[in-house]
């Protein structure tokens, strides 16, 4: 069904279109602004994603891609935005909607998730992404890489690098994973 | 569970958490403007509406390339003591600096070179055209320059449609789309042709559309474009 919304959608048929949008158009925006941390520009770049994938849908040839399409267009506008923020050079936090971390004691929750707020405000926005699409839409390297448009060897390490700064986050400042992520610095 | 894995749990809940949903307004926003959006036209629906195999146009098309080559390779000849062959330097893409003063658009705007749309036309009659789509904050413009203006600017015969930022706006004066009633717009534009690039100035005075569609606040409009060619 989806895909028959597509053909017509990349025909010219804004309808067709608007049901596709409408149904993804929650799922780009969290993923946006999960990478971003910030409102305002996470809606910058689903608003910028969207109007791209209506102006190219006719190149689009498969169109059961259409998610995937759709995810690297706002990956790539985050990028975008990403960049336009360093230059702000504002991080903004976003207003938590869960109270505790699990595994952890709830007494340390707020403090380990203002840890992990500064802790992946330090990541570049690549770095982001990649911990975001494994994350939130649970993807794989092999999906992520052809996503962002790196091989896969890289997806993995900017998983495994962003991974081990959060992780260390978590961790006491004088443990030697800590450390070892401090030494390493990339 | 491992020291590593509940860490893990505990990174990937964070990711999880926060906001779900866009904002409603937001969405409107962002879906209502593109029914009046124009789209790339892909050349293989182009071929497919006109009802011919893709693979076999693609193909001839490729032969019929093949055998002009040739054919300009042996009219060339082997070039002995004659001039050193010469190659055709790719075009650069059309540039522009965008000033709209006023409105929710209110702003400068360039074209941003990782643009996915951005094309300038210029056709037999002399007419121009530019069709731009890319950059942060987003600019979808549509352009239209008349044929027989020159270097001037005492010409109206320019039509836009644009998108930037928050804003939106269209004139056409001159009626070269219609749908700007007299009055409502006033336009100037120039050509101005060089030996590898073309300028058009233009300078507009026109409601901005708001996020409504309905004319809003007045706003000043000044776009320079550099078309190669």
């Amino acid at each position: 069904m989806d895909e028959e919304l597509v053909r017509r959608a990349a025909r010219g048929d804004a309808d067709a279109f608007d049901a596709l949008a409408r149904d993804r158009i929650d799922r780009l925006f969290a993923i946006a602004i999960r990478i971003l941390r910030d409102h305002h520009d996470a809606e910058d770049a689903v608003q910028q994603a969207l109007w791209t994938a209506w102006s190219d849908l006719p190149g689009l040839r498969d169109p059961a891609r259409l998610d995937a399409w759709l995810y690297r267009l706002v990956v790539r506008a985050s990028y975008k935005a990403g960049r336009s923020r360093r230059r702000r050079a504002s991080v903004v936090q976003l207003a938590p909607e869960m109270d505790e971390l699990p595994g952890l004691a709830d007494t340390d929750a707020i403090t380990d998730r203002d840890a992990l707020e500064r802790a992946f405000a330090s990541l570049s926005t690549e770095h982001r992404a990649v911990v975001v699409l494994h994350h939130y839409l649970g993807l794989g390297l092999d999906e992520i890489a052809a996503i962002v448009g790196v091989p896969a060897g890289t997806a993995r390490s900017r998983l495994h690098y962003a991974l081990q700064k959060l992780r260390v986050a978590l961790e006491p400042s004088d443990s030697p994973t800590a450390a070892a992520v401090a030494e390493s610095g990339r | 569970m491992t020291e590593q894995r509940r860490l893990d749990d505990a990174v990937g809940a964070w990711v999880r958490s926060g906001p779900e949903l866009a904002s409603a307004d937001f969405v409107e926003r962002t879906l209502r403007p593109i029914p009046r959006m124009r789209q790339r036209r892909s050349w293989r629906i182009a071929l497919e509406r006109a009802g011919l195999p893709v693979v076999a146009v693609a193909g001839a098309t490729a032969v019929v390339a093949v055998l002009v080559a040739g054919v300009g390779f042996m009219a060339i000849g082997p070039g002995v003591g004659g001039p050193a062959p010469t190659t055709t330097p790719t075009p650069s893409r059309p540039t522009f600096e965008l000033r709209v003063i006023g409105g929710p658009g209110d702003g400068v705007y360039t074209a941003d070179p990782t643009s996915s749309l951005n094309s300038c036309r210029r056709a037999d009659n002399g007419s121009w055209s530019l069709l731009y789509a890319g950059g942060t904050p987003f600019v979808n413009m549509d352009l239209v320059v008349g044929s027989g203006v020159d270097e001037t600017g005492s010409s109206n015969r320019v039509g836009l449609e644009l998108y930037a930022g928050a804003g939106y706006l269209r004139f056409d004066p001159a009626g070269l789309r219609g749908g700007d009633p007299p009055g409502r717009s006033s336009a100037a534009v120039a050509v101005r042709d060089g030996p590898d690039l073309t300028t058009i100035e233009v300078s507009a005075v026109t409601p901005d559309g708001g996020s409504s569609g309905s004319d809003e606040a007045t706003v000043e409009v000044h776009l320079t474009v550099t078309c190669p060619g």
